[in-house]
């Protein structure tokens, strides 16, 4: 289904399939949604003001009344999850969400497993989950998870797989179509809840007419609609912030700094948006020339250093968290160059205001900060792709005229392909596809970087892959040729990513990408002698799958190997059997 | 917003629940889906009359595909047996055995002769019964801890599954004349004052042993194993049986129908000839299937064509015929599109539900799409075959044309991925 017009991921004729199950259905129910961490957040902010309710952006109790949250990533979480949902519910239970945010091969593993083991209890579910439950998944997953678990999925309410949201609509738009319907509905709280956050969300792209227009129909609202008894902590919370981000605009970091203090004291606000209040606090402390500025300022890029890796899952809407996130190290890397003149924090710093001298970050001492940027930097092209495709063009060429000065500078050529890859997924086209191939094939082969990569790899597995079905129709042929194109480039990344003994889970994920390219190399009567590479297992193959749709299933893969000339099948079978055997003798990854 | 007020929509999209016990009481949607111009008789019919002409003992077996209505055939069958004053049991199998560890025959003659003596609130537990034959036949490791059952022990406890299985497996024949005796006795007192009185036992969700994605080969030989190596063991004098199976097991065991008494599959509703022309008989029972539960003439505007629409892109599989309507209700919700816009939405919106097939899969649907058999996909693996049957990826449709005629399709939904893989490899 197309996503044109989506509103927060939710096509807006999904959503009259929300809309209708939430407030016509009774009973027990089953709904699927699958998407990135993003897309699933943006769902449960619409579904949770849709249901009257308060936000999951703000985590504390209040927040979603008769909501319950269940992670799935990891093995770990299984038992605890199945356990659960079988077991009687607590009183005042509506709604049960069962979330799955990993791409790892063990996450998807229990995602699958928690399928199958469900499969055949639909009773025992329906009875004990009496509201309903939402699994949300990766996206890619809904083929799989439908042959995990037939039973269930005979009696769904509600599947869909949510779409990157396309042109300009985005997460505000979602957020106001919910306001709307609130309010057509005559309920006081969602609505001004809704107005808060627009209002906030609004100072935050620095748009400020729009934020005064909304924090006014917040107070116009206050005052016809009182609540009842004192304002909750979300009112608190929400009001405060927008007083710190009026603070900061007029330049009263003293200002800014107490009322981030109050937001953060209301307690409303919690998670990785307190970890955004806080760092903006550390900046106003900065820049007010507090005495435990440097101290605040170190802890704030403590605290954004562990951020980072959560920004895809952070608890904003994803334009409103990459805006904070790029104006909080824009003011931490600015405040920083002043207290600490040292030459690289402050190239560092004027390279994310105007694009330049990425090469000249250090490699160590100002990790946290060199980490930060380099999000901030790819995070401004995603931003800069989100606002229309037109812009794309314009990134590219900037970024690529960059890489060409800064002399193959592996982490800005990531940047490139990254913004290549998403100008693909907005636009498949084949113009698009062959920009993809060609960012790829001017990327370095040298000083690969091994933070990024594999995320990347990930994307763009799937968004070549997807792009060229699209742009060659129903022929296989390009698809293969794209998919082996990508492999090599893999290849060579995955090595260097083994050789910088990447963390763990970039390596778990870094096998997938691996099988892949030695799959399609030999797939196409090459590389026979990478069969080695193979690496085995079902979830692999399972999670190969689902990463691509279609493509990769155990059987299919051994379908495959039967059809390869005697030498080469040979050769791939007994890669395969020795792969077998070590992998057994390791412990189950 | 639609001419009809929400409130009607909002009821008929409760009523179009696929969970009967969900449906308002007194809401009657039974629809006869078996009517002459298609079939002689419908499976109940056939079930009964396997019964019924077989004296007083027959083992039939039974198969549906998810959604087909199964459950409430068996229903029926109950409530005919019972207006005939005969004596019937319907036993949820999965209150007793793991579907997801392979079937032997002992532990199903456990749970069989153990399950029916309990319904029938027989004096003496064929479990108790049990412990006492491992030893008579002096089979240590089978005991059970303090107020630990049997039955719940073969349930949850792989070891001691194991260990009962591999004990067992030499005296086979002692537990199953121990099992066909302890029937013999529950009949006995079942029969007081009316020796003529026929019983039956329906073991429903057997089709449900499918296994993991580690053991789902095994699980399937062992489910083919019992059903087709102990057939003899599986009838029982004086009593009439009927089993759920798997619909792949006929498939895999062509040769099974000679072994039962009977074999009856429930298909889905033929909204198209073997020639794929539209069936109009066909398509008047899936608007009845609607009708029954809402006011469709209402909300689409009396256009048929939009119903008929619906019931082609379910492929005649019921519980999608009720999803696409529900579909089409919430999209007709907000006013901003009509009955043909909201219909055609709900068609793609169930398309996307059956996104995601391996090109393995769509493969072997085109198999399947272009012989309407399935013998030829059921080559390339068994376990594969009962997934896309599980999926529904895969329709079974009978009827009676002079002849009778069974077939397989693959479902609309699907059908346009798989076509454009058929034109790419051609």
């Amino acid at each position: 289904m197309s996503g044109v017009g989506a509103l927060g991921g939710v096509d807006p004729r999904q959503w009259s399939l929300w809309t209708a199950q939430l407030d016509w259905g009774t009973g027990a129910w089953l709904g699927w949604a699958f998407g990135s961490p993003t897309l699933i957040d943006a769902l449960r902010l619409r579904i949770a003001v849709h249901r009257g309710a308060k936000s999951p952006l703000l985590p504390s109790a209040e927040a979603e009344v008769g909501v319950e949250v269940l992670h799935l990533d990891s093995a770990a979480d299984l038992e605890p999850t199945l356990l659960t949902l079988l077991a009687p519910p607590p009183p005042a239970l509506q709604l049960r969400w069962v979330r799955c945010g990993r791409r790892t091969g063990e996450a998807l593993r229990a995602w699958r497993e928690l399928h199958m083991r469900l499969n055949e209890r639909r009773h025992f579910l329906m009875q004990n989950n009496p509201g309903g439950v939402i699994f949300a998944g990766p996206a890619g997953l809904l083929g799989a998870t439908r042959a995990a678990a037939p039973d269930l999925w005979t009696v769904r309410s509600v599947a869909v797989e949510l779409e990157e949201e396309r042109g300009t609509a985005g997460p505000t738009d979602s957020l106001l179509h919910a306001v709307v319907e609130a309010d057509a509905r005559g309920e006081p709280e969602a609505p001004l809840f809704g107005c808060l956050t627009l209002a906030v969300s609004a100072l935050w792209r620095e748009d400020g007419a729009a934020a005064v227009d909304w924090f006014t129909e917040v107070e116009r609202r206050l005052v016809q609609q009182p609540l009842d008894g004192p304002n909750p902590p979300w009112v608190v919370g929400l009001r405060a912030t927008f007083q710190a981000e009026q603070a900061r605009r007029i330049g009263d970091p003293h200002a800014e700094r107490a009322a981030y203090e109050a937001a953060l004291s209301s307690g409303a606000i919690e998670g990785e948006p307190a970890v955004l209040l806080r760092c903006r606090s550390a900046a106003a402390a900065l820049r007010a020339g507090a005495p435990d500025a440097v101290e605040l300022a170190r802890a704030a890029v403590d605290l954004l250093q562990g951020l980072r890796p959560l920004a895809a899952v952070v608890g904003l809407p994803p334009g409103m968290a990459l805006n904070v996130w790029l104006d909080v190290v824009l003011d931490l890397a600015a405040h920083l160059e002043a207290l600490a003149p040292d030459a690289a924090r402050a190239g560092a710093a004027l390279l994310v205001r105007d694009g330049r001298a990425l090469a000249e970050l250090p490699g160590q001492g100002a990790e946290g900060l060199r980490f930060a940027l380099m999000g901030a930097l790819i995070e401004a092209a995603v931003v800069a792709v989100d606002r229309g495709v037109n812009d794309v063009d314009a990134v590219l060429v900037t970024l690529d005229q960059l890489r060409a000065e800064g002399a193959g500078h592996a982490e800005l050529a990531d940047v490139v392909v990254g913004a290549a890859i998403f100008a693909a997924k907005l636009d498949p086209s084949a113009a698009r596809v062959a920009l993809v191939r060609a960012a790829l094939q001017r990327r370095p082969s040298a000083g690969l970087s091994v933070q990024l990569p594999p995320l990347w790899a990930l994307i763009g597995l799937t968004t070549v892959y997807s792009s060229a079905i699209e742009a060659s129709g129903d022929d296989e042929g390009p698809v293969y040729e794209a998919l082996a194109m990508f492999a090599d480039w893999e290849h060579t990344l995955l090595a260097a990513l083994r050789a910088a003994q990447a963390p763990p889970v970039w390596a778990d994920l870094g096998e997938l990408l691996l099988g892949l390219a030695a799959v399609v190399r030999a797939l196409r009567g090459e590389g026979a002698a990478d069969a080695h590479r193979l690496p085995s297992g079902p979830w692999v193959w399972w999670a190969l799958s689902a990463q691509l749709g279609v493509l990769l299933t155990m059987e299919q893969i051994d379908a495959e190997i039967a059809l390869l000339e005697e030498e080469d099948r040979e050769l791939w079978l007994h890669a395969r059997e020795d792969l077998l055997r070590e992998l057994a003798a390791r412990p189950d990854p | 917003m639609s001419a009809v007020s929400e409130a009607v929509l909002a009821q008929y999209y409760r009523n179009l629940t696929p969970k009967v016990e969900e449906l308002p009481i007194g809401l009657d949607v039974s629809v006869d889906l078996y009517p002459p111009e298609l079939y002689p008789e419908s499976p109940v019919d056939v079930l009964l009359r396997g019964i019924n002409w077989n004296g007083r003992k027959s083992a039939q077996l039974f198969s549906g595909f998810r959604g087909t209505g199964k459950s409430t055939a068996l229903r029926q069958l109950k409530a005919r047996l019972e207006s005939q004053d005969a004596y019937v049991l319907l036993i949820d199998a999965l209150e007793f055995i793991n579907p997801t560890t392979p079937i032997d025959v002992s532990d199903f003659m456990l749970v069989v002769a153990g399950a029916f003596g309990e319904a029938c609130g027989y004096s003496e537990s064929f479990w108790t019964k049990a412990m006492g034959l491992f030893q008579r036949l002096n089979l240590t490791g089978l005991e059970l801890g303090e107020g630990v059952k049997l039955q719940v022990a073969l349930r949850t406890d792989p070891t001691f599954r194991g260990k009962f299985h591999q004990l067992m497996a030499g005296h086979i024949t002692a537990l199953v004349q121990e099992a066909q005796l302890y029937v013999e006795g529950v009949l006995a007192q079942l029969r007081k004052g009316d020796p003529n009185r026929q019983v039956v036992l329906i073991i429903d969700s057997l089709e449900q042993l499918r296994g993991t994605s580690a053991n789902a080969n095994q699980v399937a030989e062992s489910v083919e194993s019992l059903f087709v190596g102990f057939a003899n063991q599986l009838h029982f004098q004086n009593l009439h049986v009927i089993y759920s199976v798997p619909p792949w097991l006929r498939v895999k065991s062509p040769g099974i129908r000679r072994l039962y008494d009977g074999y009856e599959q429930l298909p889905c509703v033929p909204v198209r000839t073997p020639s794929r022309e539209t069936q109009p008989i066909a398509l008047d029972l899936m608007e009845q299937v609607l009708a029954k539960r809402g006011n469709w003439q209402a909300v689409l505007g009396g256009d048929r064509g939009l119903i008929d629409q619906l019931a082609l892109a379910s492929g005649g599989y019921l519980r999608d015929l009720l999803q696409l309507m529900r579909s089409t209700l919430g999209n007709l919700r907000n006013g901003r599109l009509g009955p043909k816009e909201a219909v055609q939405l709900a068609v793609d919106q169930l398309r996307d539900h059956y996104a995601g097939a391996t090109l393995t899969d769509l493969r072997l649907l085109g198999v399947v799409r272009q012989t309407g058999d399935i013998n030829a996909a059921a080559d390339q693996g068994i376990d594969r075959l009962g997934s896309l049957f599980d999926q529904m990826l895969i329709l079974n449709y009978v009827q009676h044309a002079g002849v009778r005629h069974e077939w397989y399709d693959v479902h609309p939904a699907i059908l346009p991925k798989v076509e454009a893989l058929a034109r790419a490899q051609a």
